[in-house]
């Protein structure tokens, strides 16, 4: 009788020392579950703020989205020491080329972060649901600037056909197996505008901060405004920085204050959306302000192209700083639009002085406003250099005076190559440090190389023409 | 411990004289299993015809004189004791049972099994070679003693971490290190600092263990013993069991040891003096042949660069910092346990101290260790074990790699110019002004001015209860526990170094792992009608392992003196992390055997895992083995020369769930902030299907004893690793670079010999030898596609540690540029790297074949033993030939007098290495087969001299013996490659990371049983 009780016993204990089934049901505590990482308004923030840090990062708005077109454009020339961004102001890179390859990741992963958020289906309390719908509006808007981002890096300009030469591929959800082929430019375009004008639908007038290094729905009208300059959308481009300027409570910084402002590590006032690069934020040695800078790497100088177009007394000569080392074609100057050795200069992203531009340009393209368009171009020529000459120049002429401010106001800022593109000319440089002096519109190698990971990977994308 | 030795020696001398007188000596002779009494038993006063026997209780009763002498206790079945009369008059003996070879037990997973009963391969290393060894772990020991086993030393400092492949490596991005099991409890292994773990080369969390505690190392190689432990059977396992107390008197056992450490190698690069190293200077700028510059030139580069040209004392600067890192350390072990059994209650304890200093100053390891194992029956049916081991380590070590602050790199690199101490007598960092590489002193910096500390804390416990019941079956629950703590810490000094930039910095972090098992087992055995034995397991396991760490980072202190965190200006970084993972097991095992001639195993384990993906959360895994005893077959029951042959095989599917804790969960990771705000973002995919790596193993072997003398194994092997987890490539476009999948697939197969022969015993003179054997060859079948790891190409059907780099084709005779083939016909040199293309030059960190071999000579109470082990055909890379023989790409770095006598000067037609000169663009120390070196070596790991004092003198003492002995340990190297300047011994994967080379150690010791 004893055996069997300690029989039994022995089967109750083994049974009665078996887990239950949730002992295998761990999960991670530095991570959270895909499926559950997006589940309340907090949540919603945090994806949302890694995607701003996505686009900050040193292959990004951090540096080379900015640098790399500037580097190809006449802007700039190259210091002998330069190996960073070398092979893109040479036209040699290779389809193995690291910056094409970091950036198409980086940019593509903003995607796909900012798809999680866009096709989660979370029911938050009423009470937070316009701050939801604020966020979910910027998941749209930097998803449309990624994308207009990446069709300018990959693409042909969008004036050249029409915008029917490959652009990138659209992914609009996650799928592990997905081999996607290219769409074409004027596609992405179209996902640009779907994206930003859902954006518009949803956000609020203020961004979340209240500060520029977060997105607005007049950050949003202002890159949109930018998207239809360049999709030659005139009418859509003036209605857009019209409003900007109307209503979006930014103003200019004043003369007395420009050359300063720079140096301030942001456009206060005239910031419409700049990257925050502070102490936590900034790229270090990898900004982009030490590319140029003799206390960085000094990679990279202003070329004469440019600063012979900028008069002695004009605030933008600030951004010029004699470097008596620089020798030759190399002479006379350091560029220092981007100043702090730490790398502390927020990125211009939008700022008010290109609303002014682009309304000048679209309303010059349409015709008949020659006065409004003198009165733009006034504004931003002479806030820098407020001696200069009135603009005297009417009707078609006056296209080639938006286009020259663009290139002096905007200089550094990564504008010039696309501006050449869209508008259909060539690259000439005159104080040319490279092997390639002149550039044809829409030549093969003013876009960048698909990667080659990328085309291992996906046996339906096309390489680009010339690689 | 030589007063000991001179006071035991006076005092048998003083026995001796003692006049003889006639005494009766009685006592009662039982056996193990039954206390009751042997009657029968033969008791003989050894060398006279003076005798009794037992009678029926077991008692004796001998008359004999008072001088003494030895008493002979036989019995049929049952080991002979003799034992020493000494001055008593009461002499009760315990007797074994005598076990032949076949008989012996050997321990497998949830039991033990006779060796006779084995189907699976299976080899043990026993306490006599693990007693007292001159090591922090004893990983190092099974070198060359288990054949089909590489173990090897990844950083020779003391309590550094040893690699152990088993049958080869079996994965190609998860681990493939054994599963480590003691007393029954799979435990924490490897390294698992967060600081100063130099790449997991450093920490050992088995440092823990005194070898002193260790009964045996059973080391389990093939599916038929290792798929009862299911997923986490793939690589192999490692059982360690400790000693136990058995029934008898109490026995005390101290050992005691002290050692001197060197370098083992005698082939080790050597520095620069000050007079070769300004020829090398000035020469580097006179023979550059981008630019003309005069001796003149050179000399006042010279002259402005080196400032110290006379030491804190006056005298000529000419430092060997080789030499002054180095020294004779000293080693100190002191062990003592008591162990015996009284009513039902059988006990070990164990204390022990260990202490090691390196050859390198600064580099030590002491570890303090206690031990309780008890056995208790609370009655015939019930009975208790609790085993508890507590112990503590602190170690002291330095950076590997090419990290600045290797000491065993910036011995060669610094300028012989440079004075350890400045004019204050402090450690010199005048040159962080002259002299690149941060103004690093290594002398300083491992005397005390940074600090490098590891400090770990473990206690293993666990508790068990057996329940006999009805016969033949038995009950065991038993409850584990492993907690470990790593407390690490470093600090870098204000002065020189990595700190001088920041005022000091200092860094610490905590970590506790905690383990927790819980396992049940029913057993079942029966004989049926004489012949047919069953026995039966069943169980299940339950397993939780929990993870967290804590780090802390400040800088700028106010002083040298203060050290912590809370001294700094600066606290600028914390951080920290948890994480867990569990397994849930059942399991089987069934085992048969008829008549002791035929055998037959079988293994299941079902396992499920949080690791594993959700789809695929729980995995089957199985053996099953054959074994046939042919010398109990008719056919050769007359052939006496054969006293065993047994053929066995076993095939089986066993796992590797070393995958890392979620890799098939779909995640966000945080971190990712911006202006302020905390940010995540999808880090990894999800992969519902991702689990475990699988093993299908079979194994045939031959275990054979011939003669009485010659005994050994042959076995064939061939293990196939499939479901491989790699990264495999998806379209960026997806946000992400790669799906981790089940992929690849490997092929290790590979036959292992092992012999031992008792080749004379004749009285007193024994000598015995044996050998081992592994031949082994590995093959990646499977791969999605190629990829490069570091100096190796990963690639089907190669081996899976296949180096890819261009082949050195030699120095230009006439101008000292470097050379390189072309291409893999290495038909056309080239001195312009990029024409040289990368190809698998045909050699591998893998050896064509290992092993190890032994001797052993007895004479009276003297032995004498040698063991070795070798490896053959293994190429090792020396990444840092990259700086140290960089041909003055690094200027002003200094180099190795053997890089010195043959660098390429005009005129010398054998030059090994190009023209040296400053800013060197030659490109000469690009990845080649330059730095690659047969790694083939042969090292006496082990050669003891031992004395075993007489047992009539130490009886006199009431002593059980006492034994005294020399060991040297790495005594000698030999290497194939004249010009492999390095220790041979480095990790699996043959990447010599300029650790501090192995040991050599020359010790003393004297264990004494009471």
């Amino acid at each position: 009788m004893n055996k069997y009780r300690n029989f039994g016993l022995a089967t109750i204990l083994v049974i009665s020392f078996a887990c239950s089934s949730d002992f295998l049901e761990l999960t991670p505590q530095q991570e959270v579950a895909d499926t559950e990482a997006i589940q309340n308004l907090d949540d919603y923030k945090s994806a949302v703020t890694a995607i701003y840090n996505k686009i900050s990062l040193a292959n990004w708005y951090g540096r080379y989205f900015i640098l790399v077109p500037d580097v190809m454009s006449d802007d700039v020339k190259q210091h002998p020491s330069a190996n960073r961004a070398r092979d893109y102001a040479e036209y040699d890179a290779l389809d193995s080329d690291g910056i094409a390859r970091e950036l198409w990741e980086d940019v593509y992963e903003a995607v796909n972060a900012a798809n999680a958020i866009i096709n989660s289906s979370v029911d938050v309390p009423d009470a937070v649901k316009a701050e939801k719908d604020h966020l979910v509006g910027e998941a749209y808007a930097l998803r449309g600037l990624a994308y207009f981002d990446m069709v300018r890096l990959w693409g042909q300009a969008y004036a050249i056909n029409g915008g029917s030469s490959p652009g990138v591929p659209i992914v609009l959800e996650f799928d592990v197996s997905n081999e996607p082929s290219r769409n074409t430019v004027a596609e992405v375009y179209a996902q640009v505008l779907s994206d930003m004008n859902m954006a518009l639908a949803l956000m609020s007038n203020e961004s979340r901060s209240g500060e520029a290094t977060l997105l607005s729905a007049f950050a949003v009208k202002a890159l949109l405004a930018r998207v239809y300059l360049y999709m030659e959308d005139w009418q859509n481009a003036r209605t857009m920085s019209d409003d900007v300027i109307a209503n979006g409570g930014y103003s200019l910084i004043t003369n007395a204050n420009y050359a300063e402002q720079w140096a301030l590590g942001t456009m206060g006032s005239e910031a419409i959306f700049e990257i925050a690069m502070t102490t936590n934020d900034n790229r270090g040695s990898d900004a982009l302000g030490r590319m140029y800078i003799v206390e960085g790497y000094g990679d990279y100088l202003p070329s004469s192209d440019w600063s012979n177009l900028i008069p002695a007394d004009d605030a933008r000569r600030s951004w010029l700083l004699a470097d008596p080392n620089l020798t030759g074609d190399f002479a006379p100057d350091r560029m220092v639009k981007y100043p702090s050795i730490t790398g502390e200069d927020n990125t211009p992203v939008v700022r008010l002085a290109e609303m002014y531009l682009i309304r000048a340009e679209a309303n010059a393209r349409i015709g008949g406003n020659d006065a409004a368009v003198q009165a733009d171009i006034n504004t931003i020529r002479q806030r820098a250099y407020p001696a200069a000459a009135a603009v005297s120049a009417a009707g078609a002429a006056l296209v080639d005076e938006v286009l020259l401010e663009r290139r002096k106001e905007l200089a550094f800022e990564g504008h010039r190559l696309w501006d050449l593109m869209r508008t259909g000319g060539d690259v000439v440089r005159t104080n040319c440090t490279s092997s390639v002096c002149t550039v044809a519109n829409g030549a093969d190698r003013v876009v960048l190389p698909i990667p080659l990971d990328e085309i291992n990977a996906n046996p339906n994308i096309q390489q680009n023409p010339g690689y | 411990m030589i007063r000991k030795l001179l006071a035991i020696s006076a005092l048998l001398i003083m026995a001796h004289s003692l006049i003889a007188q006639d005494v009766t000596v009685s006592g009662k002779v039982t056996t193990i299993d039954d206390p009751s009494g042997l009657p029968g038993v033969n008791v003989l006063l050894k060398g006279t015809t003076n005798g009794a026997i037992t009678d029926v209780n077991g008692d004796y009763r001998l008359v004999v004189p008072s001088s003494g002498g030895t008493l002979i206790f036989s019995f049929i079945g049952y080991q002979t004791v003799e034992e020493q009369i000494g001055s008593r008059s009461t002499i009760d003996i315990v007797l074994d049972a005598e076990v032949s070879q076949l008989q012996e037990i050997v321990v497998v997973g949830y039991g033990s099994k006779s060796q006779e009963a084995l189907t699976g391969s299976v080899a043990t290393v026993g306490a006599d070679k693990l007693e007292q060894v001159p090591m922090a772990s004893f990983e190092q020991v099974l070198q060359g003693n288990v054949a089909g086993l590489q173990t090897v030393s990844l950083d020779g400092s003391p309590g550094g971490n040893s690699q152990i492949r088993i049958r080869g490596i079996g994965s190609i991005t998860a681990s493939s290190e054994p599963l480590y099991v003691v007393d029954g409890i799979p435990v924490q292994s490897g390294d698992i600092t967060l600081l100063n773990s130099n790449g997991n080369r450093s920490g050992n969390v088995m440092a823990s263990m005194n070898p002193n505690d260790i009964a045996s190392v059973t080391v389990l190689k093939d599916a038929a013993s290792t798929a009862i432990y299911g997923s986490r059977g793939a690589n192999g396992v490692i059982l360690i069991t400790t000693k136990r107390g058995k029934s008898g008197k109490p026995r005390v056992d101290f050992r005691s040891q002290v050692g001197f450490n060197s370098v083992a190698s005698n082939s080790l690069l050597e520095p620069l003096n000050a007079d070769q190293y300004t020829q090398l200077f000035l020469e580097g700028y006179t023979n550059n042949p981008n630019t003309t510059i005069t001796q003149a030139e050179a000399q006042a580069n010279f002259d402005s660069r080196f400032r110290q040209l006379t030491d804190a004392d006056g005298n000529r600067t000419d430092t060997n910092w080789l030499e002054e890192l180095t020294r004779t350390g000293v080693n100190h072990s002191y062990d003592l346990s008591l162990s015996g059994g009284t009513e039902g209650l059988n006990y070990f304890f164990s204390g022990g101290y260990f202490e090691q200093e390196s050859h390198i100053i600064g580099t030590d390891f002491e570890r303090f260790s206690t031990r309780m194992n008890l056995d208790f029956a609370v009655n015939d049916n019930i009975s208790i074990t609790n085993n508890l081991n507590v112990s503590h380590f602190d170690q002291n070590g330095m950076v590997d790699g090419t990290a600045w602050a290797n000491p065993m790199y910036n011995a060669l690199l610094l300028s012989p110019l440079i004075p350890v101490r400045d004019e204050q007598g402090r450690f010199n960092d005048h040159h962080k002004t002259y002299f690149p590489m941060g103004g690093n002193n290594p002398v300083g910096a491992l005397s005390g001015d940074d600090i490098r500390n590891t400090r770990q804390i473990r206690v293993i416990d666990n508790f068990s209860v057996t329940v006999k019941f009805l016969e033949d079956f038995s009950f065991r629950t038993q409850w584990n526990i492993d907690f470990i703590q790593v407390g690490e810490r470093q600090y870098k000094n204000r002065r020189y170094g990595d700190g001088r930039n920041s005022g000091g910095f200092a860094q610490e972090s905590t970590r506790l792992n905690r383990n927790y098992v819980g396992t049940q087992t029913l057993s079942y055995g029966k004989t049926l009608s004489d012949i047919h034995n069953i026995t039966v397991l069943a169980g299940y396991e339950a397993q939780k392992s929990d993870d967290k760490w804590l780090y802390g980072y400040a800088e700028n202190f106010p002083n040298d003196k203060l050290r912590n965190l809370a001294s700094a200006a600066d606290a600028d970084d914390a951080d920290g992390e948890r994480s867990e993972y569990s397994f849930l097991s059942i399991f089987s095992r069934v085992d048969y055997d008829y008549s002791g001639k035929y055998f037959a195993s079988f293994s299941i384990r079902r396992d499920g895992s949080s690791r594993f993906g959700i789809e695929e959360r729980w995995g089957t895994f199985g053996s099953f083995g054959l074994g046939w005893a042919l010398h109990e077959e008719g056919f050769l029951s007359g052939v006496d020369a054969i006293n065993n042959l047994k053929l066995r095989s076993s095939y089986g599917v066993t796992g590797n769930a070393a995958i890392g804790n979620f890799p098939s969960v779909g995640l966000y990771d945080y971190g990712f902030d911006y202006a302020g705000e905390p940010g995540g973002e999808p880090d990894q995919i999800s992969n519902p299907i991702l689990t475990w790596e699988k093993q299908n193993a079979f194994n045939l072997g031959l275990d054979f004893h011939l003669f009485q003398k010659v005994s050994g194994t042959v076995e064939y092997f061939n293990k196939v690793s499939s479901d491989l987890i790699l990264d495999v490539p998806v379209s960026r476009t997806t946000g992400f670079e790669e799906l981790t999948q089940n992929f690849g697939e490997m092929e290790n197969k590979g036959i292992e010999i092992a012999i031992d022969a008792n080749i004379v015993e004749s009285g007193d003179f024994t000598f015995d030898a044996g050998f081992n054997i592994t031949f082994l060859s590995n093959e990646i079948t499977k791969l999605q596609e190629d990829f490069d790891d570091g100096t190796k190409r990963r690639a089907e059907g190669m081996d899976f540690q296949s180096y890819f780099m261009r082949e050195w084709a030699g120095v230009d005779a006439d101008t000292g540029a470097p050379l390189w083939y072309t291409d893999a016909t290495r038909t056309e040199t080239t001195s312009a790297p990029e024409d040289a293309e990368e190809f698998f030059v045909g050699k591998s960190a893998t050896p064509d074949y290992y092993g190890g071999f032994n001797f052993q000579l007895g004479y009276k109470g003297f032995d004498l033993s040698a063991q070795f082990s070798y490896s053959q055909g293994n190429y090792l890379y020396d990444p840092s030939g990259f700086v140290i023989h960089g041909d003055g790409a690094f200027t002003p770095r200094g180099t190795s007098t053997w890089g010195f006598e043959n660098r390429w000067v005009p005129g010398k037609t054998d030059a090994k290495l190009p023209r040296h000169y400053w800013g060197n663009n030659d490109d000469g120390n690009e990845t080649s087969t330059r730095y690659l070196y047969d790694g083939s070596f042969t090292r006496l790991r082990n050669l003891t001299l031992s004395y075993t004092i007489p047992g009539d003198l130490v009886s006199k003492l009431n002593m059980r013996f006492a034994k005294v002995y020399l060991r040297g340990t790495n005594l000698l190297t030999f290497q194939k490659d004249e010009d492999a300047i390095l220790d041979p011994e480095q990790a699996i994967n043959g990447i010599a990371n300029r650790m501090v080379p192995a040991i050599k150690t020359i010790s003393f010791g004297v264990d004494l049983g009471l």
